[in-house]
């Protein structure tokens, strides 16, 4: 305890220098917990894989934003092969600009809900039988557009009514459900659709190809490939943050190596008391850790303020931080590993030196 | 002079200190670097201007172009203009498409129009020839280390590189492909979705668009572009990402005033029987901060020299393995000058700030008391 003491005695002796630290060691865990935030968003929105479930798009497509289209035939043919569920979907992107756009879902009213699993927010779900122009809305984008049932919202210049608000927690809480016959007409694709959702395991598997290069994928893949397009990036980020920490752990290890040598008389004479070489690894860690702590949490602080004021919004598909228990998590074993990396080496080096003998030559 | 010497004797004789200070300065510099090569190369895909002038006809309403249907009366119409106004119009179909795993946008349009509507510049291979040939860009072929004669499938079919080519303005990770090829491998019934048009020579382009916009078969369904401007719009949100970089590169490099600050600080804590003896023997108080500001500044110049090197090392790896790639389009990470020359006076004025800080309250030292 004593050592403890004497520790924490030291970095209040030398506060500004430790309140400097602390602010250096938070940068890169700001960074990192940006960057976590970040990817846990990108990953926790569009990176779902469902198992029951399998897409037929256009080979090479993302479907399940846009860019597949098919002919109705297909979905005779799929029926053909005996599948107890075959739902036609379209998916795409509308708007005049990349601020207003929106990832637009037509769905047939009667079988929509048996492959995606929402939560109603407010209001009521589109039903079989209902008139065309109504609309559900997803919870992000309702909350982005001030929207709530009742409410009309533009969809490619024509009015629709919001009957309710619904939340998936996956992208497709940024989207606007509407039947599929009205997305359709909007479009003016006539009978085509984006996709079928089929079951998986039963006439079709993962990999299959129809004629007319129609692929067959698992329900999630688009996501999948949106969140391997942004991996270079974070690639890169996560270079760039872990060389910071690297930084930071050198700095840390500087300091604390010149904190030690300063109090090189203190320590001295307790090792020559008794005190072990562990002691001294005591002294260095509580140090560090008090330091790496506090940068966490002023980097955590940092970060989630950054993440609230910006977020990535390209053509209706957006990436928000999410600061999940992961992301906390992760983010710590970061502070930690700089922590451990910091303290070992001025341990290594104070544990090298016999400081009784320095002493006495002193 | 006398004084620069004893400064370099001193960091020479405290080396193994200057070294740690200086590597993890120049860590921090050097990541500052990368992140403003970062924001560099995603602002400067929206900056980018091309010498074409080209405009672009296709629906108002739609984001994405593949979507889009390009009505043969307006073909009709801007071919009217031709050949007093217009000088050229290519009708071109898009789709995005996943091609080696990557999502890439594959432009048809007629080959003759590939090099004086579209400006493509062939650097290596040939153009397409035959059936099931394609031309890619160079950043796709980079990033994805594709050759002349490499195979790629697109829409479930195999495709063979016969070139290599640049485009002018912003670049996309694109495949061209001949125009009869897209109809036989899409059947989409031969739906054009964007007509490229080129202003006659002598003609303003701004007034051309102002005529098309104004011509009552497009007014309403219909929006002309600047090409580039178009492109740019399309790929508003990497803004986000850019301001994003450029902001935590900026608070990365508050990393310099702690690092100096905290050797400054620690310099002066180790140091008192010598600055004692210093102060002794006639040096003034003002002169010991102007060493103490040098030694700081001299460690940050050789913390700059080394964050530097880290980074052109870290960038020339990262640009062998060709532009990164996102959503289709390539960015390319460059170090400029300026961004060494606005680094260099980043890295001197935070270095100055943190020495400043640190030794503020030394007209407060007293021999007697630093030599105690």
């Amino acid at each position: 305890m004593t050592i403890l003491r004497l520790g924490i005695g030291e970095l209040l002796h030398h506060k500004r220098l430790a309140l400097v630290m602390t602010l250096a060691a938070g940068i890169p865990l700001m960074v990192y917990f940006l960057l976590s935030a970040y990817q846990a968003g990108l990953e926790s929105r569009y990176a779902e894989r469902y198992e029951d479930f399998l897409l037929v798009q256009t080979s090479g497509s993302l479907g399940e934003f846009y860019g597949s289209r098919m002919l109705a035939s297909v979905g005779d043919t799929l029926r053909a092969a005996g599948l107890s569920l075959v739902v036609p979907e379209i998916h795409t992107v509308v708007g005049t600009t990349t601020e207003n756009a929106v990832l637009l879902r037509g769905i047939p009213l009667d079988t929509y809900a048996r492959v995606e699993e929402y939560k109603m927010v407010s209001g009521r779900p589109l039903m079989a039988g209902d008139t065309p122009r109504l609309a559900m809305l997803g919870a992000r984008l309702a909350e982005e557009r001030q929207l709530l049932p009742g409410d009309v919202i533009q969809v490619r210049g024509r009015d629709f009514q919001v009957v309710g608000i619904f939340d998936v927690g996956t992208y497709a809480s940024n989207e606007v459900w509407i039947s599929l016959a009205d997305a359709q007409a909007l479009l003016g694709w006539g009978t085509d659709v984006s996709v079928y959702v089929i079951p998986n395991g039963e006439a079709f598997r993962e990999g299959d190809t129809l004629p007319g290069r129609i692929s067959i994928v698992r329900k999630g893949d688009s996501g999948a490939a949106m969140v391997a397009e942004w991996q270079p990036f974070f690639r890169l980020l996560t270079h760039v943050s872990v060389a910071l920490g690297a930084a930071s752990a050198v700095a840390l290890g500087s300091i604390l190596w010149r904190l030690a040598w300063l109090q090189r008389r203190e320590l001295a004479i307790l090792r020559s008391i008794g005190f072990g070489k562990r002691s001294l690894v005591a002294y260095l860690l509580l140090q560090g850790s008090l330091i790496t702590l506090a940068g966490f949490i002023l980097g955590a602080v940092g970060a989630m303020v950054l993440g609230r004021l910006s977020a990535v919004k390209a053509a209706g598909i957006s990436i928000q931080a999410v600061f999940d228990g992961q992301v906390i998590l992760a983010s710590f074993l970061f502070a930690m590993l700089i922590s451990l990396a910091g303290t070992s080496l001025p341990a290594w080096w104070l544990n090298r030196f016999n400081l009784t003998m320095l002493l006495r030559a002193e | 002079m006398s004084g620069l010497s004893f400064v370099l004797k001193d960091m020479l004789h405290d080396r193994s200190r200057v070294a740690l200070s200086v590597i993890g300065m120049g860590v921090v510099i050097g990541g500052y670097f990368i992140l403003a090569a970062l924001s560099g190369a995603l602002s400067g895909v929206l900056e980018t201007t091309s010498i074409s002038r080209n405009l672009i006809v296709i629906q108002n309403d739609m984001i994405d172009p593949s979507d889009a249907i390009l009505e043969a009366h307006i073909i009709q119409a801007v071919q009217e203009l031709m050949p007093g106004t217009v000088s050229r119009i290519s009708p071109t179909v898009f789709r995005h498409t996943r091609v080696g795993g990557q999502v890439v946008q594959l432009r048809a349009a007629a080959l003759e129009d590939w090099q004086p509507v579209h400006h493509l510049k062939l650097i290596e291979g040939a153009w397409p020839a035959h059936d099931r040939e394609v031309v890619i860009g160079e950043g796709l072929a980079q990033s994805n280390d594709w050759q002349v004669g490499s195979s790629v499938q697109i829409f479930g079919s195999d495709f063979s590189i016969s070139g290599i080519c640049r485009s002018p303005g912003i670049a996309f990770a694109t495949v061209w492909m001949p125009i009869d090829t897209f109809w036989a491998l899409f059947d989409t019934n031969h739906h054009y979705q964007g007509l490229f048009v080129q202003a006659a020579l002598g003609v303003d382009p701004d007034v051309l668009k102002t005529r098309l916009q104004n011509d009552p078969r497009l007014v309403d369904h219909y929006a002309v572009y600047f090409e580039d401007n178009y492109s740019r719009q399309n790929i508003r949100g990497v803004q986000d990402m850019s301001s994003l970089m450029r902001l935590v590169s900026g608070v990365a490099l508050l990393g310099i005033v702690f690092g100096v600050y905290n050797a400054t600080t620690l310099s002066l804590a180790e140091h008192t029987r010598e600055l004692g003896i210093l102060l002794g023997i006639g040096f003034s108080h003002a002169r010991l901060r102007g060493l103490l500001w040098v030694r700081s500044l001299l460690q940050a110049l050789l913390a700059f020299g080394v964050g530097l090197v880290a980074a052109l090392i870290y960038l020339h790896a990262q640009q062998s393995s060709g532009p990164l790639v996102i959503l289709g389009v390539p960015f390319s990470m460059q170090f400029t000058p300026w961004m060494g020359l606005s680094g260099l006076a980043w890295v001197s004025g935070l270095a100055f700030l943190g020495a400043w800080l640190s030794t503020r309250r030394m007209f407060n030292l007293r021999v007697v008391e630093l030599l105690r």
